[in-house]
């Protein structure tokens, strides 16, 4: 009957096979742009700051931090969550839109699944140090040992984020690294000097592009992204249950793992919306994230946007449904008016109101507007964090316990020390490794004729 | 009043989960490296460098093909092979 096109066409420009080669290599035979470098030095200044800050953490102790009694945990744990919910579109977008068919993932799924490795790194950073003496961060690791035997508590979801978390950055970067062999194979065979050519060369694992390669090749990518979409879902539901399963007014809800793992797609999507508006520009790769591609992905923030918001108000509801006094407590007068309001309003307006202007065709095709909603998101997604974990803690139960939470300047270093580390890896990422996945946008490439797409340009 | 023990057993249960998709990733990965043959250090034969980019190679062993390969080579020429050429790998 009506056949409408859904998407615009994937790839720009008529490309052939080998013009595809050539543009998404290009950044890396190119000389490094001042831009990067720049960029880098910004990046690298911050990682020092963190490491400094890290260094008075373990020299001093984490009275170095502003935790207290009440408050035990501030800006570490929800620097964690805001990262690891970051880290989760990599895997969204490489694994759940691998097994849905949906082509268009081709072009971003490599600089996402880059981003949920250096995110995830950055997140591991924080469970290892906020428990102390970080020189004992072997303790968690269940082993028959001498000191008893103690074992973990198997119980904590804090041991099964040790479990969840290692476990999906084991199978985020081995994702990420196997998808890239056959790119680096192109590099290596096209690769002048000789460095290049060893290096890329040993990358490569000795890829030629047969047939019995790509055949196990695509047998484990689906392998790969059937086991780890469970992890999406699992990761972020563990890291929820970290509230979750606890007392605190605020955080005992059952509506904690969907709404984690949705925050975590949203959070995560937004990031790689930012990435992907950086790639085009600096790198005029327009022709291959295309407008129709940040059209996709601004479609899906609307959506889980409107998600978002409806678990903001479940919340709320149910404090008020429920009448526990100290639930009702907690988010009347404790989170949508009192100390913490600018927080809870923050996070409303930057998660469920501000993305709605993306339903706007106008507000979807202007670039400059869609990298903005992305920031405005990731904001949003941290004062939800904060939201979360410090008012919960801050007013709970017994009011001759209620205190203040201020960050002091070692956890905000930390945090800029992340940031950092992130940029850092994102930006070497984009020098060293092809920031679009070369044979997955090639497969998608619909040849009208051989000779067409196989000439030579 | 004897007091029940606590329940580890549902906690067993995600850890197990969790446990399996790593262990199934880590066996995946060595499967595809030992079939594939794909592995650090590997030494490769690549019959055309431009497999890697945009072209599709077919091998032909010549002497299997023996007296066929005049007519294997006209073969490939009027299926619309680019290049048909011997060389020795």
């Amino acid at each position: 009957m009506y056949k409408a096109e859904v998407r615009g066409p994937l790839i720009l420009g008529n490309k052939s096979y080998r013009q595809i080669t050539s543009d998404i290599i290009a950044p890396i035979d190119n000389p490094t742009p001042i831009w990067w470098k720049v960029a880098m030095g910004i990046s690298l200044f911050a990682a020092a700051w963190g490491m400094v800050a890290l260094y008075y953490t373990v020299r001093y102790g984490l009275g170095t931090w502003a935790v207290n009694n009440s408050v035990a945990w501030g800006w570490e744990i929800i620097n964690f969550v805001w990262w690891i919910g970051i880290g989760h579109a990599g895997t969204a977008f490489s694994i759940f839109l691998l097994i849905l068919r949906q082509k268009w993932r081709t072009s971003i799924n490599r600089a996402a699944e880059a981003m949920t490795v250096f995110a995830v790194i950055c997140a591991a950073i924080f469970p290892a140090i906020h428990m102390g003496r970080v020189w004992l961060a072997f303790y968690i690791f269940p082993y028959p040992n001498t000191r008893g035997s103690l074992w973990v508590n198997f119980n904590s979801p804090l041991f099964w984020d040790f479990i969840a978390i290692s476990s999906y950055l084991l199978i985020s970067a081995s994702f990420w690294y196997f998808g890239m062999v056959p790119d680096f194979a192109s590099i290596r065979d096209k690769a002048t000097s000789k460095v290049k050519k060893a290096v890329y060369g040993l990358l490569a694992f000795g890829w030629t592009g047969s047939s019995r390669e790509w055949l196990r090749y695509e047998g484990l990518s689906y392998v790969l992204g059937g086991i780890a979409a469970v992890l999406v879902v699992s990761v972020h539901s563990i890291v929820s249950t970290d509230f979750a399963s606890s007392v605190i007014p605020g955080w005992h809800a059952t509506l904690f793992p969907p709404y984690f793992v949705v925050g975590a797609i949203f959070s995560g999507f937004a990031m790689v919306m930012t990435l992907m508006i950086v790639i085009r520009r600096f790198y005029n790769l327009e022709q291959y994230v295309t407008d129709s591609h940040l059209n996709a992905i601004a479609r899906i923030l609307v959506f889980i946007s409107l998600i978002m918001g409806t678990a903001y108000t479940t919340e709320v509801f149910i404090a008020w449904y429920g009448g526990n006094e100290y639930e009702m407590f907690t988010f009347f007068h404790n989170r949508i008016t009192g100390t913490y309001s600018f927080m809870f309003w923050a996070m409303i307006i930057c998660n469920a109101v501000i993305p709605q202007l993306m339903w706007s065709k106008k507000i979807r095709s202007n670039i400059s507007a869609l990298f903005v909603i992305s920031l405005v998101i990731n904001l949003g997604m941290w004062y939800e964090r904060y939201n979360i974990v410090v008012t919960s803690l801050a007013k709970d139960y017994l009011p001759s316990s209620w205190t203040v939470y201020s960050p002091t300047w070692v956890e905000i270093g930390i945090y800029i020390g992340t940031l950092g580390i992130f940029v850092s890896g994102v930006l070497l990422f984009f020098r060293y490794i092809p920031m679009i996945a070369i044979s997955e946008v090639k497969s998608v490439l619909k040849p009208t004729s051989l000779t067409k797409y196989s000439r030579n340009h | 009043m004897v007091e029940s023990q606590p329940v580890h057993f549902p906690s067993f249960i995600i850890i197990t989960l969790v446990l399996t998709i790593a262990s199934i990733t880590i066996l995946s990965l060595l499967t595809f490296s030992v079939r594939a043959k794909i592995f650090p250090g590997k030494k490769y034969v690549l019959p055309d460098l431009r497999a890697t980019d945009d072209k599709f190679v077919m091998v032909f062993d010549s002497e299997k093909a023996g007296t066929g390969f005049e007519d294997l080579n006209r073969m490939m020429k009027d299926c619309g092979a680019e290049e048909v050429y011997s060389k020795e790998l």
